[in-house]
This record gives structure tokens, sequence and C-alpha cells, in this order.
């Protein structure tokens, strides 16, 4: 378990993250977004797309 | 359907298709302080980067009902039922999954409600420009919040100070076990502005910092008692001349 000093003295547990920023992924259209895992015990599952 | 975008040549952006849904499920063990974030933007829905011209009213004023998918939202669901949902959106009243109130409209705004630039795209509710956060629970509204946190996107980046909208949630409950479900939302609250930052950068660098040290001025819902805990992240922009980009999303578990 991480701590993260935020200016002044300020102080948050960093238990985990995880980010997409989408620079694994080829120009052009896409079905999926994949599973990722971050830090931790955080992670995403398969992201999906859904006309409505 | 949903495509990758080389913004400026380089950075890669996800922009959904026409009123498509994005759902990513998350696993973030027994949190207890769970900080979501984006970076946000849109655009044209025949364009990939033209962000001018976006005015839309879905519905006929006065006061027509309105089905789930002609509202704007972007938080939290979850994947048992898809019927709770905590985060932004332009339903004035009623639950997500139901006919509610009043046409949907993105509007050209100033940083607040008013027009005294055309810096920002808003989506808002005919009934009122005041209210953007959500707690909803099947038929339930759990919770609505109040005026301060209202959404804005750039329609002119150097007037809005970059294209893309940095907007965050944090969510925290007692404990993963036997109040799971008891649920409180914060936001950061400004003068008819909930929006963290406007960059041109939105990196995931930055994304990180600004959930790590979230906004000390806020905007605070519940703790409300949900049906079902909150396992996806939703995003969803109802609209027929514009689509929703996201240049970055993440999470950032800190209890």
């Amino acid at each position: 378990m991480a701590q993260v000093r935020l200016g002044k003295g300020i102080f948050i547990k960093l238990d985990g993250e995880c980010f997409e920023d989408f620079e694994t992924y080829p120009a052009g259209a896409i079905d999926t977004i994949n599973n990722r895992t971050g830090t931790g015990d955080c992670s995403v599952g398969d992201g999906t797309f859904v006309p409505r | 359907m949903a495509k990758i975008f080389l913004k400026g040549g380089t950075e890669h952006t996800l922009i959904l298709g026409v009123r498509e849904a994005y759902y990513q499920p998350f696993f973030a063990t027994n949190w207890t302080d769970l900080r979501i974030g984006f970076f946000l933007s849109v655009t044209q829905a025949g364009a990939d980067d033209t962000i001018t011209g976006l005015t839309e009213e879905v519905g006929t004023p006065p006061l027509p009902m309105l089905p789930s998918s002609d509202r704007f939202a972007l938080g939290i669901i979850d994947s048992a039922t898809g019927r709770t949902f905590c985060g932004y959106s332009n339903i004035w009243t009623g639950p997500l999954n139901v006919s509610t109130i009043g046409t949907s409209k993105l509007v050209s705004s100033d940083g607040g409600i008013t027009t005294s630039n055309a810096f920002f795209w808003r989506p808002t509710n005919e009934v009122s420009d005041l209210f953007s956060l959500r707690f909803l629970d099947g038929n339930v509204i759990r919770g609505r919040g109040g005026d301060g946190s209202q959404l804005h996107l750039p329609q002119d980046t150097v007037g809005a100070g970059g294209y893309a909208t940095l907007v965050a949630m944090r969510f925290q409950r007692p404990n993963a076990t036997g109040q799971a479900r008891v649920i409180t939302m914060t936001v950061k609250q400004g003068t008819h502005s909930g929006d963290i930052l406007y960059t041109s950068t939105p990196t995931q660098a930055i994304l990180e910092t600004n959930l790590e040290s979230f906004p000390t001025t806020v905007q605070q819902l519940g703790p409300v008692e949900l049906s079902q805990v909150p396992d996806t992240l939703y995003a969803y922009w109802p609209f027929h001349n514009s689509r929703l980009r996201i240049h970055c999303y993440g999470f950032v578990k800190s209890g």
C-alpha cells in the first residue's frame, strides 16, 4: 500500500489505479476496449459498445 | 460504430458512435474510496474533429416524455440489473430506465449557465439548467444534486482553455461488507460548473494527479443505499448531431 504526498503534507492512501488512454489501439473502427490490469487490485474488464 | 481517432495526428481518442452506449466493467476489490475521472469532448456526428454547430434539442417542447435513450449519462451502473446509476445526467426527474419529462438539450454556453460567451457545449434539460447529478435505483431517484455541478465541453478551444474537460466523481462507502451498497458521491462544486479543468493535453498523468488530489470545494450526495453495487463505467451521449469523445479515463482506489 503506497502513500502519495500532495502539496502541504496532505497524504492519501493509494491502494491501486487503472487508466486507459487508448494509445495501444490503432486508428479506425473498434468494437471492444480490452481488459486492462492496473496496479494494486484494480483492473477493468472488456469494454463494449451498444447502440441505443 | 465506435472508433479510435488520432487527434492532432497522434493522440488516440475514443469516439463513440451516434447514440452508442459504452460499458466498461471495473474491479477494485472492497473499495471504500474510489475516484473515477474522464477527459471528454464532443465532435460533429459526421466529422471527427469539428466541435462547432452541435446545438440540438431532442423531443418537441413543451415537456415531452422521453426514453432513457434520449438522456445523457456519465457515471457508474451495476451490471446485474443495469438499473442503478450514480453520476451526471440531464434527466430532470425520474429514473434511468423509464420515460422522463422535458426535452433533452445540447446548448451553447459559457462556463456557467448563460451565454456571455460561446466557449462550451452543455447538456441540459428543457425544465432546468441547475441539476446535473443523480442517484437512480430502479424506478426511484435516491438522490439529486443541486446547482454547481454542470458539465461543459469545449466548442472554442482558445476560449475554453483547451479541447477536453476533466470531470471526476468520488464514491465512498463505509465498508465493503455490511454496508457495501451505501454510497456517497462527491464532485467538484463551482459556479454553475463541476468541471475540474480544461486542457489540450488530456494525459493519464494529469488525470491521475487530479484524482489523487481531488477538489476540496465539492458537492456531496448521499449516503444512499442502492439495491446493487455499481461495477461498470457507463457513458452515453443521446444526441444525433454530435458524438462523445473520451480522451482518457481511469480510476484511483484510495481506500
